[in-house]
């Protein structure tokens, strides 16, 4: 069995997924510091405009884990196995980003880093739960059992989605409730309002470049396992069979 | 809240973006060439 690809083949790798989430990096700057300041926390709102797409950009990337967690299931491809471990990385980073820029504007407008408010302890226990699931990835080098354990993770794991994002709605706490994903009007100026649809248009363009070079990732780090497993040889020498354990065959 | 020191809180959370998104794209492209020398290698 061989699977490894020669030096020509594995030397495809694109630089353009980088030039996309530099363009979109610089396009995110730019729109979040041309928007006007909101009347009532002034500048500070403009924190806005990283910690929401990161937010939502962590629900899409575990949304996308779940279902290819479930293709994986069904269709036993180990294509799906990659695009949902590649999803839960970046959604580990956008989400361990959500928690991180929500503390430095919680300091900065609460007066504290951290509160245990439901959305707060929520959203890092889905933090946790995801490095859980990249954690379970390392536990073994079988890649089918790799990919059917971390599935059923993947599916399962889901249910923290509704539980953060309407956690504002469903307890009181100190994190103010949606702004846009919600039933009712939104309660922004139109301004505002289009700087953060570019944001996350841009930080959609960031998750697609890094799924790309993710799920190019895995299948190398695929070739290395299996190539690694093809290089152990027996153990005793190759005169050594193991015994047949069938008897009627 | 001074002005001034709202936009220090405000580079900070964008710092703290950027270095990140900087950050985790040089680990995939650095964990890419890891893997390619590897199969490279042992052709």
């Amino acid at each position: 069995m061989t699977t490894a690809q020669s030096p020509s083949d594995t030397a495809q790798s694109s630089i353009w997924p980088w030039i996309a989430m530099s363009v979109a990096g610089l396009i995110t700057l730019v729109a979040s510091f041309v928007a006007p300041a909101d009347a009532v926390q002034e500048e500070l709102s403009r924190i806005l405009y990283v910690h929401v797409p990161a937010a939502w950009l962590a629900y899409v990337s575990f949304g996308v884990t779940m279902l290819a967690s479930a293709l994986y299931l069904w269709k036993k491809n180990l294509l799906w196995d990659r695009i949902a471990a590649s999803s839960a990385e970046v959604g580990v980073l956008f989400t361990g980003m959500t928690l991180v820029i929500g503390m430095i504007w919680g300091k900065s407008t609460w007066g504290v880093w951290w509160t245990w408010d439901a959305r707060l302890t929520l959203t890092a226990i889905m933090f946790f739960v995801y490095l859980g699931y990249l954690a379970l990835r390392r536990t073994t080098d079988d890649l089918e059992a790799r990919a059917r354990r971390s599935a059923i993770l993947g599916v399962l794991a889901v249910i923290q989605l509704p539980l953060v994002h309407f956690s504002v709605v469903w307890w009181r706490g100190l994190h103010q409730t949606p702004s846009l994903l919600k039933p009712a009007s939104v309660d922004m100026d139109t301004p505002m309002v289009l700087t953060l649809l570019i944001a996350v248009a841009m930080f959609s363009v960031m998750y697609v470049a890094m799924m790309v070079k993710l799920v190019e990732l895995a299948k190398l780090e695929e070739e290395v396992i299996l190539m690694d497993q093809s290089d152990l040889g027996p153990v005793a020498g190759a005169a050594v069979v193991a015994p047949s354990l069938g008897g009627d065959s | 809240m001074e002005i001034a020191e709202q936009w220090n809180w405000v580079g900070l959370a964008f710092a703290a973006t950027y270095v990140a998104l900087v950050v985790f794209a040089a680990s995939i492209a650095t964990r890419i060439n890891k893997a390619k020398q590897r199969l490279g290698a042992d052709q």
